[in-house]
Order: structure tokens, then C-alpha cells, then sequence
């Protein structure tokens, strides 16, 4: 508003300042013609006074010419024409007197010019006179003197120099009559300009004025209409307007949604319909609009009545509306109905509820914190353990305040990065505390979004783990030395590889050549009696049988550190080609053969076939007194493992012996009985236990022997 | 001058020399074996120097190599014949104690013609000798250039 008036001020300033140029104009003008008029009077008067001076001269000389014309012919037309310019000089000495009042250069000249224009006429008058009295030749003396002359000369002098003067004066009045003319014709072009200007700038004003106002107006009109619509659009808030007596006089959109009511149906009724009749009669409706005429405002929160007359808490602010005057108008009446709101708060109350259990009774360690890293809450556990009395006293407090520099630290660094990636991190975290003892934890940090969903910290969950951690410890260092024993165990293997090797080569030449010279001794020697030879056939028996020891224990050590190539091993025949090359062992004997069908396994079929040959071999020599022998072959399934068995109804052996069974060099019977180097079962097992399986035996001394084998379904 | 010995015998023990000469003698072959006592010796008797310099030899018709011997061991010998041309075709027999996979295989790929493991039983050492040396003396037809039976 401040500027609004600015601009009419300077609008009537401009057409103020526009009139008053055209004003002042005017009256400089009209001063300027009177001043002209003026100018040109004297300019005119110039002009007379010289006319004048000019018509003298010839009054002068029309009295000289009429003198001389008496002089000479004495004629007394000229004496009158004389007389008659004699008075007319009078006459015009009056007009010339009057003409010059204004000039004193002029007046004083006339001054002077008078009393000789008076002699000049006496002296005419002399001569006449002469003339008449005296003759012509005195009045012709009277000439010869040349009085009259000089006089007349004297006068046009006079009369010159006046009418110099006069023209001089004519001059310059002109000059100052074209000057001021000029000014004037700068000063109305100035002016008009100014005036114009002046009126144009004043009159751009206006315009823009009246621009402003139209926008002005228009914004004013949008704002209304959105105002309008804004009211309109809000359902959640009943506003209506009300008169001084609380009778409605706008009904809002909302009030529809709330109240139930439409608009038509509330105009001009009084608005405690709205309220239940309970509360109307007991005079709830005009005690609200008196406090709020009272102190211009009253809140409640109360029960209200919808139209189909059921009931709902609202909140209901009455507000007075009063005009510039102070007067009482009418009232604003905005309901809310908190329903919703209600419902929200018991909501939020059990969310806390169900949040104040967690972080109060949950055995883990749980921490809300801000972008500092400050602690904003944490759980009761969780303060236990960081050693605060309550979890509020850890509010606002960090890991630096509690743990080492450098765990404090490294746990900084942690939630930045969870807060700049938005992304969690699981680690275990070493935490070191001030006095140097270690703990671990098994963390998970979060990014802890706000309501708008940008980051405003993190959030944490973690778990206490120094016992496992520990107990990993443990394992680590049982690994390492179990890792150092394995080590131990590849170099004693190694230097058993070495030394079986040796054996291997070194060990049975010696073997080869005690046979060897044996036989060619008994070849040789002539006279051996049947002692001898039967003694070297026991050093010849001995160093085979030592031979064959040797070689048993080469296959086993090389059993052991023979690489596996595991393939698909049909069972089935591999037992039945194991049975054609022990024929030379069955034959003659009567065995029964039970053989179920064995399935296809994943093994090294060498080694597979090791154990087989092995297996029925000695099932075949430890059943070599029965008639029949049987001998069962079979499979079946135990979670998960094949359990191959072969059976046989030999001479058994006793179960308190069955752990010596599968040892290198261990026998349960004598060679006598049945030959073997006891190496046999100790191969078995050894390629068993390389298959990831396991081998027992079953038996009992005279009652015939089981031995099983169990390999993993799943090779590995 | 003596004749020729087709069948060269590299062996470091002296009982073996002699088992083996036993078991050659049994078919007449001991004239034909000329024996060194390791590696060395036998790559010198190949070529022909140190102290088989100026010795007429031929090539023999087999070479029967120990494979643990001292100085140069039968796998050495047997790499250096077979990375010379002139000697890259004459046949070896590995004659050992070892029955050692990794030997066998480490033979064999060098180029080995047979792999013959010494058994312990003396009758069964008689007959593989034997048949060595009437496979490779008498009955295999050896690359040309190699001495002929006289």
C-alpha cells in the first residue's frame, strides 16, 4: 500500500509539475507579449519622434522658403504661409516637446533646440517686417548679415542630432525586440517540452500503475480461488463460519466428510446441532462462543455428533472474527476428528511398548546412534556390559568415551562407511577396552534412516562372542599343530619311502644271492648227504620266504602312498574275475558260493581289486577243512555307506583277538596251518580307510569269520 | 684278439655278475657277456674310451642294465644312449631288485626295450636270465650295424 500511494503521489507530482511548467509558461509568454507590445510601442514612437523631427525640419524650412518668397515679392500669401509655419513650428515644438518627455538626452536638446527654432521665427518675423517697411534691399541687408542662415544651420544641426539619437534608440530597441522575441521562443519550446515530458512521464506512470493494480488484483483473486479450494479440499478439518449468534453461514467441504452433513443442509442452522444434546442443554455451545468472543479463541476437545447420529471425539477450535472496528462478526469453528488420531497413538504406544521390551529384556546388545556416533539409546543389556548404570546414561556418550582410542576409532570408521554406502556391515569386532583386556563381538551395523528416508546414523545389533572366539583360538592352534604333526608325519613317510626303497632293492639281493648260491651249491657239491641238502633247502626256503615278506610289505607301503584314480567299479564283475583267478586255489574243493548282486561304486579299481582278492582269498584258505565250505559274497545299504561282506564257515578266530586282525604282520594262526605273511587284512584296510570307509570282522573260533567292508555312497 | 662280446652286463655287484654269468652259462651265452661294474664303465665301453680306448667294439646286441649303481646309475646310462643316435637303437633290458612303480614308469619313458625285476628264488632268476638272453642274443633280429653271432 506504502507504494501504491508513492506512485500516486508521484503521478500527481508529475502532472503537478507539468501544469505548473505550462503555467509559468503562460504567464512568461504573456509577459513576453506585453513586454513586445510595449517594445514595439517604442519602437513606433522612435519612429514618430523621428517622423517628427523630420516633419520640423520642414516646417522650418517651408517658414524660410515662405520668408524668402515675402522678401522677394513682398507678396503677402508668403507673409501668411509664414505666419501659418510659424504657428505650426509652435505646434509642433508642443508635439516634439511631448514626444521626447521620455528621453532627457532628447528634452535637453529640444530645450536648447527652442529658443533657437523661437529666434529663427522672430527673426522671420523681423524681416518681414523689414521687408514690408523698410523695401526689399533692407531686408536684403538684413539677409546679408546671415543671422538667419546660421540659425537655420544651427537648428538642423540640432535636429540631425536628434534624429541620430532617435535612430540609434530605434536600433537598439529593435535588437532587444528580435533578443527578447528569441527568449521567448526558446523559453515556450523549453517549456512545452518539460510540460510534455513531464505529462508523458506521469502518464507512464499511471499505466504502470494501473498494471500493478490489475496483477495485484489478479494475484489477489488466484489467492482467494486457492484459498477457497484449500478450504474445500481439506476433509480431515471441518471449517465453517459461523455469525455472532453460532449459526452457520459457510459450510466447508470437510464439515461434509466429518459431519455428514452437506452444505445446504447447515446453512443458517445453529451449529450445536453438531454437538450431542446432552452437551447442548447444558449450555456446552454458548459457553464456547463466550469465551471465545471473550479471549478470541477457545479449544476443546469433546464428543461430537455425526448425522446419522453417531458419535465421534473431536477437537473443535472456535475462533472470533472481528472487523477493523472491534465489532463482533461472527466465528471460525475448525473440527478435527481424532478417531484416527487416537488410533495412531495406541499404535505408537504399543510400537514403544514392543520397542521399550526389546532394548529393556533382550540379552544382546542393541545401540541406536546419531552421525557423530554419539549413543542416542542402547539397550539395558548393552549398558550392562559397557558398564553404565542405565541405558540413559549412555545417551549422548561414544565409543571413545568407553573402549581404546584404536577400537573407537576403527569403530567410527565402520559407521561412516555404513552411513556414506547406505549399506550394512557384519563383522566381528575386536574390542579393546581401557584396562587392555579383549573382548569380541559379532556385529551387524545398519544405516539408521529417518522419517524422509536420508541417513541420520546407524544402528547396531551385537553379540558377545570372546568364548567362541576363543574356542576358535584353540581350534587354530590345534589346526597349526596338527598341521605341524602332518608335516612331521610327510617327512617320517617320506623317509619310510626312502628307506622301503632301499629295502626293496638292497635288501633282497642279499636274499637273491644266498638262494642263489644254495641252488648252485647243490648243483655243484657232489657228496652232500640228505642232512645237508635238507639244510640248504631251509636257507634256500627262509631267504624266499624273507623275499617274499619283503615284497608283501613293499605292495603295502606302496598301498598307502599310491595315488587314487577313482573310476566306476562294477562290483559284480570284478568279484566274478577275482573268482577265476583263484581257481587254482578252489580247485578240488567243494565250496557253495552265495554271491547276491553287488552294485557299481566309484573307487580305484586296482586297489578295489586288492581288497577283494584279499577278502575271498581268505575265505577260500580259512574254510579249506570244511566240506562244503560257503562262502556268502553280498552288499547292503547303511545310512548312506555300501557294507560289502564276504562270510565263510572256516575256522573262524576269536573275537578277543579281532583288533589284531587288520595289523601289519599279525596272525591269528601258524604258517603250518595256513601259509601267509600277515600283510593281507592290513592291506584291506589300508585302502578302506582311503576310501573314506571302514572295515570290521565278525567271527568266532571254529564257526566261521564275517569281514565287512563300508565305503560312502557319495564318493568323494 | 678276443671275440667280440655281444651282450653288454652292467652290474655293480659282483655275486650278481656271477649268478648271471651262471644263469647265461646254462645256454652257453657267459662267452658273449662282456661286464662292467657301473655306469660310467658301460657308457666308456660304448664309446669306446677311457679304459676301453682303442678296443674294437661293436655295438652289442643288448645291453642288460642294473639301475642302482655307483657314479652314473642305469637310468643315466639309459637317457645318454637314447639322446645319441648311434646308440638310440640299441636295445636295454632294466635288470633290477626294484620293483618300484616310479622306476618302472621313469624306464619306460625313457625308452626302455623290457623291465625285468631279479626274483629272489634262485630257479626263477636262472630262467629269466636265460630267456633274456636267448630273446635278445639269439632270437631277436638286433638294428643293423650291431654285431653278428659268430
Amino acid at each position: 500500500m506504502h507504494m501504491k500511494a508513492s506512485v500516486e503521489k508521484q503521478v500527481a507530482l508529475g502532472f503537478g509539475a507539468s501544469v505548473a511548467t505550462l503555467l509559468v509558461i503562460c504567464v512568461f509568454f504573456c509577459w513576453i507579449a506585453e513586454n513586445s507590445i510595449t517594445a514595439q510601442g517604442w519602437v513606433t514612437h522612435t519612429y514618430e519622434v523621428i517622423a517628427a523631427l523630420e516633419q520640423g525640419r520642414a516646417i522650418l524650412a517651408d517658414a524660410e522658403t515662405a520668408e524668402r518668397g515675402y522678401l522677394l515679392t513682398g507678396d503677402e500669401r508668403f507673409a501668411q504661409d509664414t505666419r501659418k509655419a510659424q504657428s505650426q513650428a509652435n505646434d509642433w515644438l508642443a508635439t516634439a516637446q511631448r514626444l521626447t518627455a521620455d528621453n532627457t538626452e532628447q528634452r535637453k536638446r529640444l530645450d536648447e533646440l527652442q529658443p533657437l527654432i523661437a529666434r529663427r521665427l522672430a527673426l522671420l518675423d523681423n524681416r518681414i517686417q523689414l521687408r514690408r517697411e523698410q523695401g526689399l534691399s533692407a531686408a536684403a541687408a538684413a539677409v546679408g548679415t546671415r543671422e538667419g542662415a546660421g540659425l537655420s544651420q544651427q537648428i538642423s544641426q540640432y535636429i540631425s542630432e536628434m534624429q541620430a539619437t532617435e535612430s540609434q534608440l530605434l536600433k537598439t530597441r529593435q535588437q532587444k525586440e528580435q533578443a527578447d522575441a528569441r527568449m521567448a521562443e526558446v523559453l515556450v519550446a523549453g517549456g512545452g517540452l518539460l510540460a510534455c515530458a513531464l505529462g508523458l512521464i506521469s502518464f507512464l506512470m499511471v499505466c504502470r500503475d494501473l498494471r500493478l493494480r490489475k496483477s495485484a488484483e489478479e494475484r489477489l483473486r488466484q489467492n482467494e480461488e486457492r484459498i477457497r479450494l484449500m478450504v474445500e479440499n481439506i476433509n480431515d478439518y471441518a471449517i465453517i463460519l459461523l455469525d455472532t449468534k453460532g449459526n452457520v453461514v459457510n459450510w466447508s467441504a470437510g464439515g461434509d466428510h466429518i459431519n455428514g452433513y452437506t452444505e445446504g443442509e447447515m446453512l443458517g442452522r445453529h451449529f450445536s446441532k453438531l454437538y450431542p444434546e446432552a452437551a447442548v442443554r447444558s449450555g456446552f455451545c454458548d459457553e464456547e462462543l463466550k469465551i471465545a468472543a471473550e479471549r478470541g479463541r477457545c479449544e476443546n476437545e469433546s464428543w461430537h455428533v455425526r448425522k446419522d447420529g453417531s458419535r465421534f471425539w473431536a477437537n473443535a477450535v472456535i475462533t472470533a472474527i472481528r472487523g477493523n472496528d472491534g465489532q463482533l462478526r461472527g466465528f471460525v469453528n475448525v473440527t478435527r476428528d481424532l478417531t484416527e488420531r487416537n488410533r495412531l497413538t495406541g499404535l505408537l504406544e504399543h510400537e514403544r511398548h514392543l520397542m521399550n521390551q526389546l532394548m529393556d529384556s533382550a540379552t544382546e546388545d542393541i545401540y541406536f546412534k546419531d552421525k557423530e556416533s554419539r549413543f542416542l539409546r542402547i539397550s539395558r543389556f548393552h549398558a550392562g556390559r559397557l558398564g553404565f548404570e542405565s541405558p540413559a546414561q549412555a545417551v549422548g556418550k561414544s565409543d571413545a568415551e568407553i573402549f581404546s582410542a584404536e577400537h573407537a576409532q576403527q569403530a567410527r570408521r565402520d559407521e561412516e562407511e555404513v552411513m556414506r554406502t547406505g549399506r550394512p556391515i557384519t563383522k566381528e569386532e575386536r574390542e579393546t577396552w581401557p584396562d587392555g583386556h579383549v573382548t569380541w563381538a559379532l556385529t551387524v551395523k545398519l544405516p539408521l534412516c529417518g522419517p524422509s528416508g536420508d541417513i541420520i546414523g546407524t544402528f547396531g545389533l551385537s553379540r558377545d562372542i570372546s568364548e567362541r572366539k576363543a574356542s576358535e583360538e584353540e581350534i587354530k592352534k590345534l589346526n597349526e599343530d596338527l598341521q605341524r604333526h602332518t608335516a612331521q608325519l610327510e617327512m617320517a613317510n617320506k623317509e619310510l619311502e626312502a628307506f622301503s626303497y632301499s629295502v626293496s632293492h638292497d635288501l633282497r639281493a642279499p636274499l637273491r644271492h644266498i638262494d642263489g648260491f644254495v641252488k648252485l651249491l647243490e648243483k655243484n657239491a657232489t657228496a652232500l648227504d640228505e642232512r645237508s641238502r635238507r639244510y640248504l633247502a631251509i636257507i634256500a626256503d627262509s631267504a624266499q620266504r624273507m623275499g617274499a615278506l619283503i615284497d608283501d610289505l613293499l605292495i603295502f607301503s606302496r598301498m598307502g602312498r599310491a595315488e587314487m584314480r577313482q573310476t566306476k567299479v562294477e562290483s559284480d564283475s570284478l568279484v566274478h574275475e577275482i573268482l577265476e583267478s583263484l581257481q587254482s586255489e578252489t580247485q578240488g574243493r567243494n565250496i557253495e558260493w552265495k554271491i547276491t548282486p553287488l552294485p557299481q561304486i566309484k573307487a580305484d579299481p586296482a586297489m578295489l581289486r586288492q581288497v577283494w582278492t584279499n577278502l575271498i582269498a581268505n575265505a577260500v584258505k580259512y574254510s579249506r577243512p570244511r566240506d562244503p565250505a560257503r562262502i556268502e559274497i553280498g552288499c547292503n545299504e547303511q545310512n548312506g555307506d555300501w557294507v560289502f561282506y564276504v562270510r565263510d564257515n572256516g575256522v573262524g578266530f576269536d573275537m578277543s583277538y579281532a583288533h589284531k586282525l587288520f595289523g601289519v604282520f599279525q596272525r591269528l594262526h601258524r604258517a603250518e596251518e595256513f601259509e601267509g605273511t600277515g600283510i593281507g587284512l592290513a592291506n584291506v584296510q589300508r585302502i578302506v580307510l582311503r576310501h573314506g570307509g571302514r572295515v570290521w570282522a565278525e567271527g568266532k573260533l571254529a564257526d566261521g569269520a564275517a569281514f565287512f567292508f563300508a565305503l560312502p555312497k557319495s564318493a568323494h | 684278439m678276443a671275440p667280440l662280446k655281444r651282450i653288454l652286463l652292467a652290474e655293480d655287484n659282483e655275486r650278481d655278475i656271477e649268478l648271471t654269468l651262471a644263469a647265461l652259462d646254462e645256454h652257453n651265452l657267459a662267452n658273449e657277456v662282456v661286464t662292467v661294474r657301473d655306469g660310467a664303465e658301460a657308457l666308456d665301453y660304448l664309446y669306446g674310451r677311457g679304459k676301453f680306448t682303442g678296443h674294437a667294439n661293436g655295438l652289442p646286441v643288448v645291453v642288460l642294465l642294473d639301475l642302482k649303481m655307483p657314479k652314473v646309475d642305469g637310468l643315466e646310462v639309459l637317457r645318454q644312449m637314447r639322446d645319441d643316435p648311434t646308440l638310440k637303437h640299441v636295445p636295454v633290458v632294466m635288470v633290477t631288485s626294484s620293483r618300484e612303480e616310479q622306476d618302472l614308469i621313469h624306464s619306460y619313458q625313457l625308452g626302455v626295450n623290457a623291465y625285468v625285476v631279479k626274483p629272489v628264488d634262485f630257479q626263477k632268476f636262472v630262467e629269466s636270465v636265460k630267456q633274456l638272453g636267448v630273446f635278445w642274443a639269439v632270437i631277436n633280429e638286433p638294428p643293423p650295424g650291431t654285431l653278428k653271432r659268430s
